[in-house]
């Protein structure tokens, strides 16, 4: 079985990644990314561009991939590792209430944790913290999923993630339920935390905020990789991927 | 660093309609659980007509002084009498002995009493629900059946269904109203039944398409099968002396009739 090295810790190499559909469908075509420790890496693209598909195979949910994987030294492709992986990457999920099945929020958050074999008592703390790192009310801990907002499930969801401490966190569609408030302050929290980060979305103001550089995938294919302005700037290449130039981009002619 | 993710107006500090907690929300789920079960086994199996009478009058009562919202109660129970009505019509047309006859059709006695003892058992297992699901939320219901050695894949089952029924619900409802607004307006025509199989099938296949997410988030946080839970509260001796006690009535009746009445 693969260790995670300390100096692989965070690191995501993804190199010729294939999967095809059941039916024949090609999801992703060889596609190679890397993501050093600590680096917040956005991927744009258009809807079908096989962002989420991408997200799956890092943590080993669909099975049939061709390529390597390999996250902290650990082999998405090697069945003895994924246990270890799964530890170490985080998905948050598109539809927070996909994530969300325990009876409470507080229950729902020390699922992983109690999950990764922690005592009750250590698995209750980490929740704790994890939820105020967030800034879910407390009042709230007990409360069922079902009767949260879209705002308040989000919350909770990357709460969940980040009570198993994983040094990967993956994030799909992160912004999707999220007022311009919301959305902002969710910026400014990944960008205060220190995992690695991938972060899949058509919201491209908040790419914008939170990463430093972004590859661009569209039909399973990687298009480009570059530094975020830079890919997002070229109005012609974000038009020809059904995408468009950030807003905040555009040079506004005054007078 | 503490991060609002918006949503403040939304903040529920308070369930809707939260109420005074229940006498019966004081004892252990998995108590009223194997209370509940050992009254409902009862009610099921007795035929004396004169005992069947007196455990629904006792739970009905129950039910209304220490149940929630007693005229929810009430309503429940009209509706279980209206939905028996099919089987006052037809089950004393198909008894024997002395009867009656009505319009051309001939009723049993045996036959109205099947139905009065079929219409006593439900009420009074309904009114045991009532009483012993009191207020408490379906997560302790979790608890109490993990607690009395339910199997750990029944639990999960209950689990997930009682979580995503709600989400369902609002899938249905979403759905329907979607479909009303443009133009379908149900009835019970070839058109309307054509419109509900298509709303329930379409419903069937995003279930599926959720069940199947939902899987891959919990393989994703580490799930192996075994399903943890943060806090189970502990039984205590008045939990302990409700069960003994509720059981001991319950069997009562049965030890009267097979021990001393023969």
């Amino acid at each position: 079985m693969n260790e995670v090295n300390p100096p692989d810790a965070g690191s995501v190499e993804i190199s010729g990644l294939s999967y095809s559909y059941p039916g024949g469908i090609m999801a992703l075509e060889k596609v190679s990314l890397e993501a050093r420790p600590g680096e917040k890496l956005g991927l744009i693209g258009p809807n079908g561009a096989g962002k989420s598909t991408l997200f799956l195979c890092i943590l080993g949910l669909v099975e049939g991939f061709m390529g390597e994987v390999k996250v902290g030294g650990l082999s998405a492709t090697e069945k003895r590792d994924l246990g270890r992986l799964r530890r170490e990457v985080g998905l948050v999920f598109q539809d927070a209430d996909d994530q969300l099945f325990n009876p409470t929020v507080i229950e729902d958050v020390a699922f992983g944790p109690l999950n990764l074999g922690l005592p009750k008592e250590d698995a209750l703390q980490r929740s704790e913290t994890a939820l105020a790192q967030v800034g879910f009310p407390s009042e709230l801990f007990e409360r069922p999923p079902h009767m949260l907002s879209g705002g308040q499930k989000r919350r909770a969801a990357i709460a969940g993630i980040l009570a198993m401490e994983p040094s990967v966190i993956l994030l799909d569609e992160p912004t999707s339920d999220l007022d311009p408030r919301g959305r902002r302050n969710l910026a400014r929290l990944l960008s205060s935390l220190p995992q690695t980060m991938l972060i899949a979305s058509h919201d491209l103001e908040f790419v914008l905020m939170t990463c430093d550089r972004v590859a661009l995938l569209n039909g399973g294919r990687k298009i480009t990789e570059g530094e975020t302005r830079v890919v997002m700037a070229d109005e012609a290449l974000m038009e020809e991927n059904r995408l468009e130039k950030p807003h905040s981009l555009i040079a506004h002619k005054h007078g | 660093m503490a991060a609002d993710l918006g949503s403040h107006s939304h903040d529920h500090s308070h369930f809707p309609g939260e109420r005074r907690p229940l006498v019966i929300d004081r004892v252990h789920p998995s108590c009223r659980l194997a209370s509940a079960c050992a009254w409902i086994a009862l009610a099921a199996v007795c035929r004396d007509a004169w005992i069947l009478s007196m455990i629904m009058a006792v739970w009905t009562l129950l039910a209304l002084a220490f149940g929630p919202a007693p005229g929810q109660t009430l309503s429940r129970m009209g509706g279980l009498a209206l939905a028996l009505l099919p089987a006052w019509a037809i089950l004393p047309l198909f008894g024997d002995g002395e009867g009656f006859e009505l319009m051309g059709l001939g009723f049993h006695f045996s036959g109205l009493s099947s139905a009065a003892a079929l219409q006593a058992k439900s009420t009074a297992i309904l009114a045991m629900v009532l009483f012993h699901g009191g207020d408490t939320p379906w997560n302790k219901w979790v608890w109490g059946a993990r607690k009395i050695g339910a199997p750990r894949s029944l639990v999960s089952l209950f689990t997930f269904t009682l979580r995503y029924m709600p989400l369902l619900a609002e899938e249905g409802k979403r759905t329907m109203t979607a479909a009303r607004a443009r133009g379908f307006d149900g009835g019970f025509g070839t058109r309307g039944y054509a419109g509900y199989a298509s709303i329930i099938g379409s419903g069937l296949v995003r279930s599926y398409h959720r069940s199947e997410r939902v899987t891959r988030a919990l393989q994703a946080r580490s799930f192996g099968g075994d399903y943890h839970v943060l806090s189970e509260p502990d039984l205590g001796k008045a939990d302990l002396g409700f069960t003994i006690v509720s059981i001991a009535l319950a069997a009562a009746p049965l030890a009267y009739r097979f021990l001393i009445a023969g």
